[in-house]
């Protein structure tokens, strides 16, 4: 019986898909209503679940992802085009969640997007986390989860 | 669906109850030997628990652990061989049945068949129960109703409110209370200091909207707890009589509103309207601070003050009322202004979280885990 980390991730296209898949060394991802769901097996007895939504529908997230949004570690928003007007489906998505849950949030973006942050005033009360990705692949996402997580862990630490 | 935990140090066993045992309404669950188990107990609390393990010396020892765990659940013993003066032993010890391995398919099966048949808990609640909010407080309610692994509703009655509280062996799942969210009506039920609660048992499998276990929700409803009375401690003169304002215009007010308004007409204090007419919803406390500040409900003097104003008016001739309205519009400080409500409900933000979900994750040790392997990873 392993450990298991649950992990939400919320992504604005499906190759995120692919990438997860390669960072978790493993080319099944079974499917689900709502989301997909990706293991990765990190250590002899932890796991990390991936939890991919990338079709937004406000009935079936909350439906099947309400329950784990509350007890996972932090919920990943990734995005190719991190505030930008092409990103208006994610950014719904993250509206949506911002108001209905207190998880927090870590946004996953390549490199080159943040130099054309753009905040909106609408919904963004708060510049959220994010750490950048050198490319968009597996091996770098695998570089970023862990820093993902320690934001979120010195956050809580500063608080 | 019984949940069975199958506590042995082999798969195999594991396996050959889910085999053998195919078709009878029982879940099993391997959680390997007694060291896992104390771990997994600590989660989850099974309907049955099966100990299986050849060496009798182990048996007792995890027995014995098992017994300081005081989970007061039923257990059958699963040995290899025994003589009948050990079988004794286990059954002193406490154990439902004992049987030993290899035995014949057939009769296996109807043993067990038999055992998890009887009804889980034969000294359960049977009955209604009933009594005063007064002198029980709603978490220790819920605290014994968990102990007792209770499956049934509680009904909570305050003045014309009545809200349910629904329990499946023992864990809250499910809350009603007019149309708020689960969650947050347990919380408005938890600041109920009046009223009386009834308890009725029931065998149905109820479906949990809460995800939360009672731990969290004990400390969900604390949180609410002391933003309520920090709330109420804010509201000004408490104990004093407030009136509506004459001058209000009850147009302008939102429907919810003006049903509360309406109760100060004659002259209420703030506690007594709590005490009557609170439902324990945090933005009540709240709202009733704001008509304060923003004049809606005035004290005794202001309020004779105003009726006197309004009776001098009445009582000038239409023309004179009209020049003074129109000349006088600048100077009027007795209007109130309806949009100072939104500005002093908006400076707390606290309000708009309660809507939201809670974060619960305290498992860090398992972040920590997990960044120290994926550091070992790059070197």
């Amino acid at each position: 019986m392993n450990d298991i980390l649950e992990i939400p991730v919320f992504a604005d296209s499906q190759s995120w898909e692919a990438w997860f898949r390669e960072c978790s060394g493993t080319d099944q991802a079974q499917s689900y209503h709502a989301f997909k769901h990706i293991t990765w097996p990190v250590g002899p007895d932890l796991d990390i679940y991936f939890y991919l939504v990338d079709h937004f529908n406000e009935h079936t997230v909350k439906e099947a992802l309400s329950a784990i949004i509350p007890c996972a570690p932090c919920i990943l928003f990734c995005g190719n085009h991190l505030y930008s007007r092409e990103a208006r489906p994610l950014n719904n998505m993250y509206r949506f969640y911002l108001s209905h849950f207190r998880t927090p949030v870590v946004w996953l973006t390549p490199e080159e997007f943040l130099e054309e942050k753009e905040i909106h005033a609408d919904g963004q009360t708060e510049e959220p986390d994010y750490v950048p990705l050198t490319e968009l692949s597996g091996r770098a996402l695998k570089k970023a989860i862990p820093q993902a997580l320690e934001l979120i862990k010195q956050k809580i630490q500063k608080d | 669906m019984r949940e069975t935990f199958v506590i042995s140090d082999r798969e195999s066993i594991y396996r050959m109850f889910v085999t053998e045992l195919k078709g009878i309404p029982v879940h099993f669950t391997w959680v390997g030997d007694m060291d896992r188990a104390e771990e997994a107990f600590k989660r989850e609390k099974p309907d049955f628990v099966f100990f299986a393990v050849r060496d009798k010396k182990r048996m007792h020892n995890w027995l014995a652990r098992y017994k300081k765990l005081q989970l007061k659940l039923p257990f059958i013993c699963f040995l290899g061989h025994a003589q009948w003066d050990e079988r004794e032993l286990l059954w002193m010890s406490g154990a439902t049945e004992v049987i030993g391995l290899p035995a014949l398919r057939k009769e296996f099966r109807i043993i067990i068949e038999n055992i998890l048949k009887r009804p889980v808990s034969q000294n359960g609640i049977t009955q209604k129960f009933e009594g005063a909010l007064s002198k029980y407080a709603l978490m220790d309610l819920i605290q014994s109703l968990e102990d007792g692994r209770q499956n049934g509703v509680l009904t909570l009655y305050n003045g014309d409110l009545k809200g349910d509280i629904i329990f499946n062996k023992g864990a809250v799942v499910h809350a009603r209370l007019e149309d708020f969210e689960p969650l947050l009506a347990l919380q408005m039920m938890a600041q109920w200091q009046n009223g009386s609660f009834s308890f009725e048992a029931d065998k149905i499998n109820h479906k949990a909207t809460i995800k939360l276990n009672n731990q969290q929700i004990y400390r969900e409803c604390q949180k609410y707890q002391q933003k309520y009375e920090k709330a109420v401690a804010a509201i000004p003169d408490k104990e004093i009589v407030f009136y509506t304002s004459p001058l209000l215009d009850w147009e302008q007010v939102g429907p919810q509103a003006r049903v509360y308004l309406r109760y100060f007409k004659e002259g209420l204090t703030p506690v007594d309207f709590l005490d009557q007419y609170g439902n324990g919803l945090l933005r009540q406390a709240e709202n009733l601070n704001a008509w304060i500040k923003n004049g809606w409900l005035i004290k005794r003097s202001a309020f004779n003050r105003q009726m006197a104003q309004l009776e001098e008016e009445q009582n000038r001739g239409g023309m004179s009322r009209i020049f003074q309205r129109v000349f006088n519009r600048q100077k009027n400080t007795g209007a109130i202004d309806y949009n100072l409500e939104l500005k002093t409900t908006g400076e707390n933000e606290d309000s708009d979280l309660l809507y939201r979900r809670p974060w619960v994750f305290h498992l860090w040790e398992r972040v920590d885990r997990f960044n120290a392997l994926m550091e070992n990873d790059d070197e």
